[in-house]
């Protein structure tokens, strides 16, 4: 199988390989899936009409999940390990999710000193020394792979797992294409988004409207008094905030467009600036707040006002919550919330939007003990083989020329990190992702359960400590333990068992550990 | 039931006229039971063995392609007056940036021009002002998904107009794998819910790396229909993938496919077409047509896209729909709205509302731009800034449905739509 989605982008131009990741554009992020009709006639279809094969039908995909603490763990990890159902099973579901929401109080030094090992100096960087880096035509490799790469890391080592569930959130919702923007979506990921993944949607907003990066990538740093464009304002309105159906119209978009004018960046040092020469002071409207005609300014922040008086509107207002409420429900807990769930949790967003408490409600017991199973997105399937396989991931020496497991595994699944094409980000939609199952397998088995490999970026298993004593209980024993904290299907036990008939050598059990990996179950969570 | 005089057609009546009910009950069909909608009232089969049926290829501009250069109405003069710095040269201007007319009225840019062969061939056809009537949506992903559900205005609707014409017609080959697939990183929504459909985004390289292939099957037998569709139609296209050699292929008609990724696709289309492998639809995306600063009609990025979209297309009707060999297969190109009259502040156009669609094939009635021209003056331009939509894109693709395609479900494929037929097809 081509794995080499990484060598073909490093001869082809930058215009090829954003076209090419531009063609898996999809449809809009709210869309439900298709699956929620099936899955109810199936619930209640009798037994001798259900689906061929059995029982494993998507609510089969949690027969076996009987633990309300082991489904948040699921939910809210990027992958369940020994480390973390050992966390919940001390702290209780309560205890353990209020310190998950609160990761300042999680020890993640480990994780840190990986961050600082790799990636500090880029951290360090401002924005026109980030852009400087490197001679012109390298910032795929100065930027784009190291973003990746980082993004992967930290979801696959961090203690602070909600955390960076919500990052991953968050930067679908607000998107930047990642090749397109390549050292700016650093500034954007690390001093837009992470530093308020977990705090108000009203700081998210804010943060984003001053996002050098977010405002380069949908033209609105070109769009002036001299000539607008809607870009932006439209993105900001239909995914930022109020969605597409919040309630505005064209005339909104155009208005909010105006209004926006002048909110740019400083092209000598690519911070945030408002430009009050770019600024149109003519009359406008937007959502019913208008703006009189005021006098052409050139300096200072005049004009601004406007913008931010949207904003804070924007922020306030009930489509927003109630968009807001229901992508939080949707990435966690079901593909189609109830009317009762999103009005419990728009209930909790306050006039800020608070992140943690709407959380709260998202994440209740009675929410997620009736949550249906959800797919994972390959991204998500990558990092979730190597947290429970405890894979060690040996470093990348050549950026170049290295396959970095991390991150190009996901590619190869499809997910390539950080460039969805549009800006509404990734669908998280499992009829989107479903039919890409066979490339799940190649992954798997190319790179993701390996072992004895010493080359850089490969992923190494240590399959002793699946083998255990030699004995087929002891392997399945630890498959069922760190792979799905004792709750694995028996249709599975049966397989793998059968795998191993003849007895455990190291090459049938690696083969059975990639069977475990690439079966149904673990593609859920 | 009624009978028929000729007496032998009552039990193919009756087969072909399924409900619902029945047709969630028909095994073999549960697949293709989820494609259709709730409201389904009667499905009446497209027999293959008695009706017109071509290989359909939908391509999908994803983005918002400007029609007005695409195929650019010179014959307006507003065209001109409203963009100043992005029109293309009138095909009398003096200028090599020109276009190259196709009637008195429209021309094709340079860049567009490896279209001419099949154009004048009377293979293409063009429908200018072509979009979505009962949505005004300028939102990307409202109105892509709109067109590719084939109802506008409806988010319950969860399957693709292409997924419901498969799902209510039998398989050209009943024992095919693989009917349809999206060349695309995800099932897109043209194709979503269709029986035997797959995203296979490399045919060429769709290949199966796993000792664990029975065992997996076992598995994946009982697992949620999608992923277990997926699972079992995956192996068994990779078998059949297999015995196709795309890498010798030769393309017929000295036809040379470029090396990007869409020139790439239609060339694996092609290669599973001539492997009659019983692939019987595809879809393509080509994406990059959001041009909102900068345009680049001519010598930029709006002008590598049409290259490269035009050459891959030409190549593709070269190889496949021309000389003894050619194929019963027909194309379709649409976008989700095309872009504002008038030129915007930074050289580009922000999203606006009717397009262009192509259709190309043999069967095409094509060598025409069909065009119910609405005009560009301010007064006549829809909110003041954008061209009206005067054909439906459902009125070209209903009629590919019944007349190419043999499909008589009408209501199923694209519900609460009276079409009017445009006489684009034979």
């Amino acid at each position: 199988m081509d794995s080499s989605t990484s060598a073909s982008t490093s001869t082809s131009s930058r215009r090829d390989w954003l076209r090419s990741g531009a063609a898996a554009i999809g449809a809009a992020a709210l869309a439900a899936p298709l699956l929620p009709d099936t899955l109810e006639a199936q619930s209640t279809r009798p037994p001798n009409t259900s689906r061929i094969g059995g029982l494993l039908n998507q609510l089969g995909q949690q027969a076996q999940w009987r633990s309300t603490e082991l489904r948040l763990v699921r939910r809210i990890t990027q992958g369940l390990t020994e480390a973390e159902v050992a966390r919940v099973r001390a702290l209780g579901y309560d205890a353990y999710l209020e310190e998950q929401l609160n990761p300042s109080r999680i020890d993640d030094s480990a994780m840190e000193a990986r961050v600082q090992a790799s990636y500090a100096r880029m951290l360090a960087l401002t924005p026109r020394q980030l852009s400087d880096t490197g001679p012109a035509g390298t910032h795929f490799f100065d930027h784009v792979r190291p973003r990746q790469s980082l993004t992967a890391e930290r979801a696959i080592f961090s203690r602070r797992q909600l955390q960076e569930r919500m990052f991953e959130f968050w930067s679908d919702h607000q998107h930047v294409l990642l090749n397109d923007q390549a050292f700016f979506a650093t500034i954007h990921h690390e001093r837009i988004i992470r530093p308020n993944v977990l705090g108000t949607v009203g700081d998210m907003v804010r943060a984003g409207m001053r996002s050098g990066s977010m405002l380069s990538y949908l033209d609105q740093v070109r769009s002036t008094r001299f000539g607008i464009n809607e870009n932006y304002a439209r993105e900001l309105l239909e995914l930022h905030t109020i969605g597409v159906d919040g309630g505005f119209t064209q005339e909104d978009v155009i208005g909010l467009t105006r209004v926006l004018t002048g909110w740019s960046i400083n092209f000598s040092t690519l911070e945030f600036e408002y430009k009050a020469g770019n600024h149109d002071f003519s009359a406008k409207s937007v959502l019913g707040l208008s703006f009189p005609a005021r006098a052409q300014a050139t300096a200072g922040n005049a004009g601004m006002d406007e913008g931010i008086a949207v904003g804070e509107m924007l922020i306030r207002h009930p489509s927003t919550k109630r968009y807001t409420a229901t992508k939080l429900l949707r990435w966690f807990v079901t593909p189609t919330p109830s009317e009762a769930q999103v009005q419990a949790v728009v209930a909790a967003y306050g006039t800020e939007g608070d992140v943690k408490a709407m959380l709260r409600v998202v994440l209740s017991r009675a929410n997620l003990t009736k949550a249906p199973a959800k797919l994972k997105r390959p991204f998500h399937y990558a990092v979730s083989t190597l947290r429970a396989t405890g894979a060690r991931v040996n470093p990348v020496v050549d950026v170049r020329r290295d396959y970095n497991t991390m991150s190009f595994s996901s590619a190869d699944m499809g997910h390539d990190i950080g460039n969805w094409g549009t800006p509404d980000g990734y669908p998280d939609r499992a009829d989107f992702w479903a039919g890409l199952i066979v490339d799940r397998w190649n992954v798997v088995n190319a790179h993701l359960v390996q072992v004895d490999n010493n080359s850089p970026g490969r992923a190494v298993i240590d399959l002793a400590s699946f083998v255990g004593n030699g004995t087929v209980d002891a392997f399945i024993g630890n498959v069922r333990r760190r792979l799905f904290a004792d709750e694995m299907s028996s249709e599975l036990e049966v397989e793998l068992r059968y795998a191993l008939r003849s007895g455990v050598t190291n090459t049938r059990a690696l083969n059975a550990l990639r069977l475990a990996v690439c079966a149904p179950e673990f593609h859920f969570y | 039931m009624s009978t028929n005089p000729s007496g032998e057609t009552q039990s193919c009546q009756e087969y072909q006229q399924l409900n619902r009910r029945r047709f969630l009950e028909v095994g073999s069909m549960s697949a293709a039971a989820s494609a259709l909608p709730a409201w389904l009232p009667e499905v009446r089969f497209a027999q293959s063995q008695d009706s017109v049926r071509d290989i359909v290829v939908s391509v999908f501009m994803r983005g918002g392609a400007d029609g007005l250069t695409l195929v650019a109405p010179f014959g307006d003069p507003a065209y001109y007056t409203g963009r100043p710095t992005i029109a293309i040269p009138r095909p009398d201007a003096t200028s090599p940036n020109r276009g190259t007319a196709l009637n008195d009225f429209f021309m094709l840019p340079p860049s567009m021009t490896s279209l001419l062969p099949a154009y004048r061939a009377g293979q293409l056809a063009i429908l200018q002002a072509t979009g979505q009537r009962n949505t005004n949506s300028r939102s990307h992903f409202d109105a892509e998904r709109f067109l590719e559900q084939g109802k506008p205005d409806d988010y319950s609707v969860e399957t693709g107009w292409l997924a419901r014409h498969l799902a209510t017609s039998t398989p050209l080959d009943a024992a095919a794998p693989l009917r349809a697939l999206s060349l695309t990183f995800g099932m897109k929504r043209t194709l979503l819910g269709a029986p035997k459909a797959l995203p296979i985004p490399r045919p060429s390289n769709f290949s199966l790396n796993t000792p664990n292939e029975l065992a997996l099957q076992r598995l994946f037998g009982g697992a949620w229909a999608p992923m277990r569709n997926a699972a079992t139609d995956g192996l068994a296209t990779v078998n059949i993938l297999r015995s196709l050699d795309f890498d010798n292929y030769r393309p017929a008609n000295g036809a040379l496919y470029e090396s990007n990724f869409f020139a790439q696709s239609m060339r694996s289309i092609a290669v599973m077409i001539r492997g009659e492998i019983g692939v019987e639809a595809a879809h393509v995306d080509y994406g990059g047509w959001d041009t909102h600063a900068e345009q680049g009609s001519i010598g930029g990025t709006m002008a590598t896209l049409m290259t490269e979209f035009s050459r891959a297309l030409a190549a593709f009707w070269q190889d496949i729909m021309q000389g003894p060999q050619s194929v019963r297969i027909t194309l379709v190109v649409a976008t989700e709205f095309g872009r504002n009259a008038r030129e915007n502040g930074t050289q580009g156009t922000d999203h606006g509302r009717a397009g262009v669609m192509f259709a190309m094939g043999p069967a095409v009635v094509g060598g025409r731009v069909i065009a119910d021209w609405p005009g560009l003056s301010r007064d006549v331009l829809e909110d003041g800034q954008d061209l009206r939509v005067t054909i439906d894109t459902r009125d070209v693709l209903a009629e590919l449905l019944q007349k190419r395609l043999g499909n008589a479900n009408q209501s199923i494929v694209f519900p609460s739509y009276q079409p009017r037929f445009r006489g684009v097809f034979r």
